[in-house]
């Protein structure tokens, strides 16, 4: 018979193995570079390793983002670096030509860049919400805030992209 | 309800989060049918309603790149790493 923490081991590699795609996508769009991805990935996968005798089994991709967001949030307060995103003014955002028709031929491989250079709440937000398209409920567990205030900054996270995507057309037009 | 499929401008302030619910696909029944119907009949909405279904249609596109192999590999080996650090004692 196994001794009691080989299964929670074992509990825990299964969980972690079947987020790792998630969880690097997540940490992908938190740092806007692929190597310091990893790097957060493995440290909020020790993190949660530490936690994992208190997780009580629910939401585990919920719990596991959690983690791997405040891990982000603590380096970044600690390096005083913010994330790199260009300042975005939401009343230019509903400005009308940026909801004509976009080249998506063009803007395809982009939207990704696009996201990344979004503020780190709108960016999360659309990146639990839109992407790995978690509910409303799992992606408020995920960041600690209540259904609304998510359903608030994906909104919003929406209207800031489609404004950087019109920019960005517009940049390559010109 | 607007009638003026030719306006241009913002969408309507009003509709946003309902126009939103009904791209994403959590707008159910009367009110997705009330959002619908708004977007026939109003220009701005409606562009405003293509472009959201056709951006998060990208967004959840986006999920379904896969891994690099060599980044899969050593994640999974930070996966059982960390697991190593879980004490054996209950």
């Amino acid at each position: 018979m196994p001794p009691a923490g080989a299964n929670r081991k074992l509990e825990f590699e299964q969980t972690a193995l079947g987020e790792l795609p998630v969880l690097y996508r997540v940490a992908r769009r938190l740092t806007g570079d692929a190597h310091q991805a990893e790097d957060l990935v493995a440290q909020a996968l020790l993190d949660a390793a530490k936690g994992w005798h208190s997780f009580d089994g629910a939401h585990p991709r919920s719990w596991l983002i959690r983690i791997l967001r405040n891990r982000y949030l603590r380096h970044a307060q600690r390096e005083a670096s913010k994330p790199r995103h260009v300042q975005l003014n939401e009343a230019a955002a509903m400005q009308k030509d940026i909801w004509e028709d976009l080249d998506w031929q063009m803007i395809g491989p982009k939207i990704l860049d696009a996201l990344d250079e979004l503020p780190e709440e709108y960016r999360t937000a659309v990146s639990l919400c839109d992407v790995e398209q978690m509910s409303y409920e799992d992606a408020s567990l995920a960041m600690q805030v209540p259904i609304g205030t998510v359903r608030s900054r994906v909104f919003r996270g929406r209207r800031l992209l489609r404004e950087k995507l019109a920019w960005v057309v517009n940049e390559d037009v010109s | 309800m607007f009638h003026n499929k030719n306006r241009t401008g913002p969408p309507c302030k009003h509709m946003e989060k309902l126009l939103n619910k009904t791209a994403e696909g959590s707008a159910r029944g009367i009110a997705r049918w009330y959002a619908l119907a708004h977007a026939a009949r109003c220009g701005p909405c409606r562009r405003f309603l293509n472009a959201l279904i056709e951006m998060i249609a990208r967004l959840r596109a986006s999920k379904n790149e896969g891994l690099p192999d060599e980044t899969a590999q050593r994640l999974k080996s930070s996966a059982a790493a960390a697991a190593a650090n879980i004490p054996f004692d209950d």
